[in-house]
């Protein structure tokens, strides 16, 4: 049942996806019965239904420092400084500000306020507000979920707020403007412990208002007070809960739902045809990559062979077919997710795609030393090829996943066995290094491929097997993509040509190394009705992520929906 | 044969069956059609869990064939990434069993100790040991063991058949406490006593022989119970040792029901049902061993109360 | 009053177990609570040691010995302090508890009571006439003792909510058109989304109800008070509610305290598979979220609610039958 995110019952799929989204937290939501077909309410009156994933009961928590505040929270009724597009690389918007400069060679930010932005409780939105958002980060650490290195914050005047940092922040922009979500000054300022507050009556400067709140469904509101001109055009919109897709799926084929990401299995039966003129999805193909990590710190897989021919032996379309419904796409040997940073991989690389064929991995590990023993497996020094995949207990494509390889990997001659554990047993050994290999997923996060090569190959986010590691799980270390990552830090972002040079050679050194083995890249199924609604984000209009369950995307898609009729 | 009421410790009250004979009579009961029946049910299972997999070549053979409906090829259909489901179905009914046999010995064995030896000791072990099942058996049996699972972590089906016996040996317990305690008040029982024999002899050689129906039905109890919580938690996405419950886990996750695969969810509950109606099928004709008025219809005899549904 | 004493030691040495087991168990676990919500965050950046520090403060890790973590444990509690959930962070445990349990209290409740009056009364006839109809269902209802909860729920809900649209395929009630409270279109629809679900719970258990109360009953049957009314020509049903089931009933009232355990173990797969928002599908969310204050939460409000009910079934076993006064 529920395939769903964050409090994910039993899948896994959505969960994997959601937490990776970082900022949205957990969802939650209820139930619906709105009819199918065109609504018969007046379009300017009519709430939109949406479902995020929600499978148990909502309790106010509209605190944008909290990883659990229902969704909507960061962006629908709370808002950035910019907006950073999740679905095309370096889209970058103005929101509360229209300008930001470096200075201080990438020490100090300095933004330049939009003017006239109201408080939804009326009052004037000013650079205070801003100065003590960063202010409070710096003071209450719990609260600075990010690690931003905040030093200061001041308001030079109304519109003008400079704040600095302890080291060049010229990697972090999207952490700073588009992910701190600014908080009235005359609201938080009294509240004591920031981090552990639920903040049930949210004053904010976002395109929507808090109406109600019980455990089944919450709505928002239109801010009547936003400063977008116009916007929003929906009324409202309604969040709900189902504990099950099944449940979910029934839901929005009855047409009470506009909005969901579900994973429904064959969608052009179950979903499509029951309204093929207005229900439509989008595969949002490039949120995260599926990988197997294996330990590079000890042995199989220091061996650089041993991770080829494993590569090698994998039949990716097979399993996308089998085991991910056939919703997945084919991974690229970069480890980057395509075409939302192809700008930034080598031509060389483009098209580079990783093959299948076991007969080369077996000449690979014949090459390394390796001979294949009376039981079919290869062995070296007597030790047989084998290796154990850990993976979280339930998440029942994954499970697939793993049953599947195991049977191409045997006919190869390496033994694949699979361990189920919890979330919590498989997070503790996934830090501390406690795994031949894990199957987990990597995350798009960013205007470019940065964040997303130093939380997987920096040498410094990661530590020695045993302690805790808060990235880079794998313990890969290489000198080449250090340097390359390090020169990155000192560069502006808008040296694009720079940037690209320096990631151009980790690239090459992870094609050479295949430090990881990617399965695939991601199918996340967004759901999306137009009778009532449209203007949802589409392949050919990307202005938004159109995932339904986090923000800032989810914002921005909300105030740009528009009713029919 | 006549029944009593007994206030044990805890002032709860027993009703207790003393039969009147000293050695049940087994011959006469494979003459019951129920229990034919149920053992020819149970029997079959286990000879499926017990062989059927040795014929099933590679169950877990994935291929294109997605969601067949039951064919020729596949007498059961397929599932979603190819798997035969009746091959699967075979394969996983050794994993039910598993669960259901490791709890059901382990339990009957920890209520033989707690209860019986409890009981014919008396005095202060006695009550402490009627106490401490007293307070297990009202401890709320699944969410306990969903926690142990969760923080122990699956480690297949001996782990999980291990953690339901802990939390399910209570109820038995206390039904073979109070039939000690009737049987050891009887003559021979303290002839016995009287002569010298030493305590685990009586209780070896006096005492459980009497108790052995009773115990029979408390471990088909046991069983059930084994296999009817594994299939909870393995449904829950919490146990995972290759049984019928986590068919129906995979099955629910591929949205099998939407989909209209009844054929991949149906069977594997309806194996749970049917290998469940055989074990109580015995478990009744055992009813009527321990009191044999229950089986001829107008006639009055007596019975305990069994604890609930498990 | 001997009896009622006993009684009430009985269930505080039970309520300090559930307790303590309550305390005991995540000390067993493997991994750190921290760890799960750090993985979850996908921080960029390395967490500094003080704000790691910060959140195992708050989630309640501590490097403290044993006797003085339980001791707080046990000042919490005095004091209703359950401590703040990992899932819903800030929101305390005992919010996420409040909004979940009359729904199962209620479900749960209702279909138990169901069950019993059903299956105690079939048993009744049953064992009254052997050989009648009820009698001769009494072999077929092993086969739906033995059925898994979940996959008649399953079913059910296949059948009639899939196939014949004739019930609500989900959820407690139906949000759009009406507010919690009580009000009639609320408890309405509160019931007609009941409807499946306590239809699974009760055919379920419907059977451990009959079987036991029909054999209670035989053996009540042979009982001489019973022969010398029927003797006495009184009228039957006279003899069989007064004389025969009265007496049969009681091992029936005890069973049915301790089956409300099993029943709440088995209605959680069931609010699983309908969406129901009780504590079962709070439990599993909580499990399968590492959230292990809720968790906690929730089993001390489990073993709690079914040793108050417990202990209402003895009080009121004492007042039905005298026995138990004079026995203890």
């Amino acid at each position: 049942m529920a395939n769903f995110p964050g409090v994910t019952v039993m899948g896994g799929r959505v969960s994997r996806r959601l937490l990776a989204l970082g900022a949205a937290g957990i969802l939650l939501g209820s139930t619906v019965a709105c009819g199918g077909g065109k609504s018969s309410t007046a379009a300017a009156d009519r709430i939109l239904n949406v479902f995020s994933g929600a499978n148990t009961g909502f309790v106010a928590n509209f605190n944008p420092f909290s990883q659990n505040s229902l969704v909507g929270t960061d962006s629908m009724l709370y808002e950035a400084l910019m907006y950073f597009n999740g679905g095309k690389a370096d889209d970058v918007q103005p929101q509360l500000a229209t300008a930001y400069t470096f200075g201080d060679s990438g020490k100090s930010l300095t933004f330049t306020l939009r003017d006239g932005v109201k408080w939804s409780d009326g009052q004037p939105f000013s650079a205070q507000d801003v100065a003590f958002t960063f202010n409070l980060l710096k003071d209450n650490t719990k609260t600075n979920l990010q690690g931003l290195p905040v030093t200061g914050a001041t308001a030079t005047d109304q519109t003008h707020v400079t704040v600095t940092f302890s080291q060049p922040v010229y990697t972090r922009l999207m952490l700073i403007a588009g992910r701190t979500w600014i908080v009235p000054e005359h609201i938080w300022s009294k509240v004591t412990d920031a981090s552990a507050y639920t903040n049930d009556k949210p004053v904010g400067t976002g395109p929507f208002v808090v109406k109600s709140v019980s455990p089944q469904s919450y709505l928002y509101a239109r801010n009547p007070h936003y400063w977008d001109a116009g916007k929003p055009k929906i009324a409202g919109i309604r969040f709900h809960q189902y504990n099950g897709n099944d449940s979910a799926i029934a839901a929005l084929a009855a047409g009470q739902l506009d909005w969901t990401g579900l994973f429904i299995a064959d969608i052009d039966k179950q979903y499509v045809a029951k309204d093929s003129k207005d229900n439509k999805y989008l595969n949002e193909s490039q949120l995260y990559v599926t990988n197997l990590i294996p330990n590079l710190a000890k042995a199989p897989f220091n061996d650089p062979a041993v991770r080829k021919a494993v590569s090698l032996a994998i039949d990716r379309d097979q399993l996308i077919k089998l085991a991910f419904s056939g919703y997945g796409k084919p991974a690229s040997p970069v480890e980057l997710p395509r075409p939302l940073y192809d700008d930034y991989i080598k031509p060389e690389y483009q098209n580079l795609t990783l093959p299948y064929n076991q007969q080369q991995a077996e000449q690979t590990l014949q090459q390394a030393g390796y001979t294949k023993g009376a039981d079919g497996f290869y062995a070296k020094g007597g030790k047989r090829l084998s290796f154990t995949v850990k993976v979280v207990q339930g998440y029942s494509d994954y499970i697939s996943a793993l049953q599947i390889m195991t049977q191409e990997l045997k006919s190869a001659g390496i033994e694949l066995k699979t361990q189920q554990e919890s979330f919590t047993a498989f997070s503790t050994d996934q830090q501390t290094g406690n795994f031949d290999v894990i199957i987990t997923n990597l995350y798009a996060d960013g205007p470019n491929p940065y964040s997303w090569y130093e939380r997987a190959f920096a040498g410094w986010t990661t530590k020695p097997l045993g302690q805790e590691a808060g990235s880079n799980y794998g313990r890969f270390r290489d000198s080449t993509v250090d340097q390359a990552l390090t020169a990155i830090q000192a560069l502006p972002p808008d040296q694009k040509d720079a940037i690209k040079a320096q990631l151009f050679k980790a690239e090459d050194v992870i094609v050479a190394q295949q430090p990881y083995i990617p399965i695939q890249q991601s199918s996340a199924l967004i759901e999306y009705r137009t009778n009532n609604f449209t203007n949802f984000p589409t392949e050919q209009n990307h202005y938004a992520l159109a995932t339904p369950f986090n923000g800032p995307d989810i914002g921005i898609v909300a105030k740009n929906l528009e009713p029919v009729g | 044969m006549t029944i009593e009421t007994q206030a044990d410790v805890t002032g709860e009250t027993v009703p207790v069956v003393v039969p009147r004979t000293r050695r049940p009579g087994w011959r006469g009961l494979l003459r019951s059609g129920k229990l034919r029946a149920g053992l020819g049910i149970v029997l079959f299972f286990a000879l499926a869990g017990l062989i059927g997999p040795l014929f099933v070549h590679d169950p877990e053979r994935v291929s294109d064939d997605q969601l067949f409906g039951p064919s020729a090829a596949h007498l059961l259909g397929t599932t979603n990434t190819g798997q035969d489901v009746f091959k699967l179905l075979v394969v996983s009914s050794r994993g039910s069993l598993t669960v259901g046999l490791v709890t059901g010995v382990l339990a009957t064995l920890i209520s033989i100790v707690i209860g019986v030896v409890g009981a014919y000791v008396g005095n202060r072990w006695d009550e402490g040991l009627s106490l401490f099942s007293n307070v297990f058996l009202v401890l709320p049996g699944l969410p306990l063991v969903i926690l142990v699972t969760d923080y122990l972590g699956s480690r297949g089906a001996a782990m999980i058949a291990v953690i339901i016996a802990l939390t399910s040996w209570a109820g038995p317990a206390r039904v073979l406490r109070a039939q000690t305690m009737s049987v050891r008040g009887r003559d021979y029982v303290d002839a016995a006593r009287v002569s010298g024999e030493p305590a685990w002899r009586i209780i070896g050689f006096e005492v459980l022989p009497n108790l052995l129906p009773i115990i029979a039905a408390q471990f088909i109890f046991a069983v059930l119970g084994g296999i009817l919580t594994e299939a909870a938690l393995a449904f829950l996405g919490l146990g995972g040792s290759g049984s019928w419950g986590t068919m129906l886990y995979f099955a629910q996750n591929a949205q099998a029901l939407s989909l209209g695969a009844w054929w991949w969810f149906v069977p594997p509950g309806l194996c749970i049902a049917v290998l469940g109606a055989g074990l109580a099928l015995i478990n009744f004709s055992l009813d009527e061993l321990i009191n044999p008025r229950l089986r001829v219809p107008r006639d009055k005899a007596n019975r305990p109360a069994t604890a609930g549904t498990p | 009053m001997r009896y009622l004493r006993r009684k009430l030691v009985f269930y505080l040495i039970a309520v300090w177990a559930a307790v303590t087991l309550n305390f005991l168990i995540p000390k067993l676990m493997k991994g750190n609570p921290v760890d799960a919500i750090l993985a979850k965050t996908q921080n960029m950046t390395p967490m500094s040691a003080d704000a790691r520090h910060a959140l195992e403060v708050q989630f309640g890790v501590t490097h403290d010995p044993i006797w003085k973590q339980y001791l707080q444990y046990l000042g919490n509690l005095a004091h209703g302090r359950l401590g703040l959930s990992v899932s819903y962070y800030p929101a305390p445990v005992s919010k996420v508890i409040e909004q979940s349990l009359p729904w199962t209290v209620a479900l749960v409740g209702t279909a138990t009571i169901l069950a019993v009056l059903i299956g105690v009364g079939l048993g009744m006839l049953a064992g009254w006439r052997r050989g009648t109809w009820p009698d001769a269902l009494i072999p077929s209802t092993t086969f739906l003792a033995a059925i898994p909860y979940f996959w008649l729920a399953l079913v059910l809900l296949y059948l009639f909510g899939g196939l014949l649209h004739w019930l609500p395929l989900n959820s407690g009630y139906d949000v759009d058109t009406t507010a919690i409270g009580f009000n009639g279109p609320f408890i309405g629809s509160a019931l007609y989304h009941g409807i499946l679900p306590a239809l699974s719970i009760v055919v379920a258990s419907i059977a451990g109800w009959m079987l036991g109360m029909r054999n209670m009953m035989v053996s009540t049957m042979a009982e001489d008070y019973v022969v010398t009314a029927e003797a006495k020509g009184l009228r039957p049903a006279r003899v069989m509610l007064q004389y025969a089931a009265r007496n049969a009933v009681l091992p029936s009232v005890a069973g049915f305290a301790i089956s409300l355990g099993f029943v709440v173990s088995g209605s959680i797969a069931t609010e699983i598979v309908f969406s129901y928002p009780g504590v079962g599908t709070t439990l599993v969310a909580a499990v399968s979220n590492a959230d292990y204050p809720l968790m906690q939460g929730l089993f001390l409000v489990i073993a709690l609610s079914v040793l108050g009910a417990n202990f209402i079934v003895d009080l009121l076993y004492a007042v039905i039958d005298p026995r138990t006064r004079q026995a203890a």
